[in-house]
């Protein structure tokens, strides 16, 4: 996944983060991913908006706060204007009652808290200013500004400087609320959040189903196609798409079809050569009779010579079969429950009855029964192969020791151990045993009869069952090969 | 009883088994092609068929198939070795037995000669009547004279194969047969290891005249011995 690093706190980090089991279940999901990511680019780009706006006094927000604040000093502006210059006429002209009348009147009509004072500080309409107001106009009557606005906290203060119909000086002022708080935030704010969230996550479902599915029938056709299913296409199942994947399903039929055809032509050609190499030793095999019943006495066994190599080319062109079939698979067999046990006594009591013609026995060691689930025919062939083996080159007189066993460092193996008395194996060779036709230096293998592809098979089979098989030699002379299986074996 | 046909397209066999086969007793036609093949041994002028699987053409178990569909003659098959698959096909379409090639030319005159005395046999109860020796067990009726079986009083269509080994455990019913037995009473030969010649045929029987005879099984298998044909009433089956 990601590169192992020597650094202790790195590596910390990363199983921190990428092995936690919220990030395993998102790496393994293709869903989850891209739901994360999703999800992920959402906030992101939520956020940025958000942030722009909210913090940039240039934001849209600080402009539109700008622009309102600026509107309503200038409708202030307007109105303390309209509504003083009439207020200090009357008051002026007619007095304060009608100044105060005038007043209430207007005011009414007016959003602003609105006063009027003389040089003096005094309201002409009798009102109190509220503090702060009064201090700004109390700055201000000591300046000489015409005019004056402040925003602040308290609220938005504007004030005027007129003069009046006395030609004496007045000030008008104007005060307002602070503008609430306009929230960057819309009242369904979280509702609006919430339903664009289903929304993303609705997409990426529908997204990643598009993409996954047909990932998925993929995946189920590669399935079956390894499992032996050669006739298994895709194409159809992927409907109309025409996309890169549905391009990929058209190239994945392609191939299975290619594969097919190789495995038949394999198949074909097996039993062609099968067909061809045994013909004329079918045709061999009643000539010979033929000359058997003709034959006088002194040749019978120059006829039982030429018989018995009828036999052995008979047996490798099988063995030599055998073994292409196993080393380019797949196997067209089911596999069943075996009794291994059960095979091993039998394959021993056939091996004792060859054995006894070389004067050898076979000894099988007591065991409780062990079962697998495996090929039949094959590991039987494989077990024999061996066994064969040890009987032919085991010492005359010796016997061959079979034992069969838990593992002990493993309980889910079986060992099985065939161990012959005879001259080993030198250590150049013991890497090549299970080499097709390789012969030990000095191993002409005529006088024992060996025929060189037998261990061959047996490894292949082993493997094909996902065990393991290996030969050593034992202090005290002779060769052990030793077939390591899985009890619970889910052969290939 | 020794008239023998032979379809093989390997002419020079063909011709070797004739010189081996006339000796020993034998009369043998020989074709190359399966249509002659299929013509010839309908014709009813032999008594066995040996049949190559390897034919070019309509295959082997094709021609097998079209003398099943009008003849019950006793075949045997000649197949490569080691393809199990084949074997089982074979017996499955109705073939006695087979035998994979490079064969040795005894084992053949052996598997004739245990043919032949299946008919002998059949030769020998038609001379003497027979009528008390006919097996009846449940719904199935077996003559072995006339070499009939009848199934709730309608025949059936056994091939020779078949009808010893239904005769074997009928004749034992409800008492377990081996397979060992079996195998000698209708093939003629021992059993070889992983060799399903007898469960086939089996299966055939079984699939002939039914899986089932009131709510048990027919022929029932015993892991490891052999079979047992069930026999109605007290405790149908006992080992």
């Amino acid at each position: 996944m990601h590169s192992q690093t020597n650094n202790p706190k790195q590596r910390l980090l990363s199983n921190f983060f990428f092995d936690s089991y919220p990030a395993v279940l998102i790496r393994k999901n293709l869903f989850l991913k891209i739901l994360f990511i999703a999800c992920i680019l959402n906030l992101f780009s939520m956020g940025i908006t958000i942030l722009m706006a909210v913090t940039s006094s240039s934001g849209p927000v600080a402009r539109i706060v700008e622009r309102v604040e600026k509107k309503r000093q200038e409708l202030v502006s307007q109105g303390i204007h309209l509504y003083a210059t009439p207020l200090i006429e009357k008051w002026v002209i007619q007095g304060k009652i009608a100044a105060v009348s005038y007043a209430d009147q207007m005011e009414k009509h007016l959003s602003f808290d609105p006063n009027v004072f003389d040089s003096d500080g005094h309201s002409l309409i009798d009102r109190k200013a509220p503090p702060w107001v009064e201090g700004r106009i109390k700055q201000f009557m000591a300046g000489n500004h015409s005019e004056f606005h402040a925003n602040n906290s308290h609220g938005l203060i504007v004030i005027h400087r007129m003069e009046g119909p006395d030609r004496k000086q007045y000030v008008a002022s104007g005060s307002l609320k602070p503008l609430k708080k306009i929230s960057y935030f819309s009242p369904n704010f979280a509702f609006r959040i919430g339903i664009s969230f289903l929304m993303i996550t609705l997409l990426s479902f529908l997204l990643t189903r598009h993409i996954a599915n047909p990932i998925a029938k993929l995946r189920k056709a590669t399935r079956e196609i390894a499992a032996g299913n050669f006739s298994f296409r895709v194409g159809e199942m992927l409907g109309r798409r025409q996309d890169a994947i549905a391009q990929l399903g058209l190239d994945f039929d392609q191939m299975a079809t290619q594969i097919q055809t190789l495995i038949k032509d394999r198949q074909r050609l097996f039993r062609d050569i099968s067909h061809e190499l045994r013909s004329p030793l079918a045709r061999l095999s009643i000539s010979l009779e033929i000359s058997r019943q003709k034959a006088s006495d002194e040749v019978t066994s120059n006829l039982d010579r030429i018989g018995l190599e009828a036999e052995r080319i008979n047996n490798l062109i099988g063995e030599i079969l055998l073994l292409s079939r196993l080393e380019t698979g797949p196997i067209f067999r089911t596999a069943e429950m075996i009794d291994l046990s059960g095979m091993i006594c039998r394959i021993g009591d056939d091996a004792n009855f060859e054995a006894q013609g070389r004067q050898v026995s076979v000894i099988i060691a007591p065991s409780p029964v062990f079962r697998i689930y495996g090929y039949p025919q094959i590991l039987h062939r494989a077990i024999e192969n061996v066994v064969r083996n040890a009987i032919r080159y085991t010492d005359k007189g010796t016997a061959v020791n079979i034992g069969i066993e838990a593992g002990s460092a493993n309980k889910d193996h079986i060992i099985l151990t065939i161990r012959d008395h005879g001259p080993g194996v030198p250590l150049s060779a013991l890497p090549h045993l299970f080499e097709p036709f390789y012969r030990a230096k000095g191993d002409r293998g005529r006088k024992t009869g060996g025929t060189g592809v037998g261990l061959a098979i047996a490894y292949r089979a082993i493997k094909l069952h996902k065990g393991e098989i290996r030969a050593e030699n034992i202090p005290n002379g002779g060769l052990q090969v030793t077939i390591t299986l899985l009890k619970t074996a889910n052969a290939a | 009883m020794n008239h023998i046909l032979v379809i093989d397209d390997d002419e020079e066999l063909c011709e070797l088994l004739i010189d081996y086969l006339t000796p020993e007793g034998f009369d043998v036609e020989a074709v190359q092609t399966p249509e002659k093949g299929l013509q010839r041994a309908l014709t009813k002028e032999h008594d066995l068929v040996i049949l190559d699987v390897m034919l070019p053409g309509m295959s082997g178990f094709d021609t097998l198939r079209h003398i099943r569909l009008k003849s019950d003659i006793p075949v045997i098959m000649l197949t490569a070795r080691g393809d199990g698959v084949d074997r089982i096909v074979g017996l499955e379409m109705g073939a006695d037995d087979y035998l994979p090639k490079p064969f040795n030319p005894r084992e053949l005159v052996a598997r004739i000669r245990a043919v032949q005395r299946r008919f002998e046999k059949k030769e020998l109860s038609e001379n003497v009547h027979q009528k008390n020796l006919s097996l009846k067990v449940g719904d199935v009726v077996l003559d072995p004279g006339p070499r009939t079986v009848f199934l709730q009083g309608k025949p059936v269509s056994l091939t020779a194969a078949e009808f010893t080994l239904l005769n074997e455990l009928m004749k034992n019913a409800g008492n377990v047969v081996s397979r060992d037995v079996l195998s000698e009473a209708v093939l003629g030969r021992k059993l070889g290891l992983f060799d399903r010649s007898i469960d086939v045929h089996v299966s055939s029987l079984r699939k002939k005249l039914g899986h089932q005879y009131h709510g048990a099984e027919r022929i029932q298998s015993i892991r490891g011995v052999g079979y047992i044909y069930f026999r109605p009433g007290k405790g149908g089956f006992s080992y």
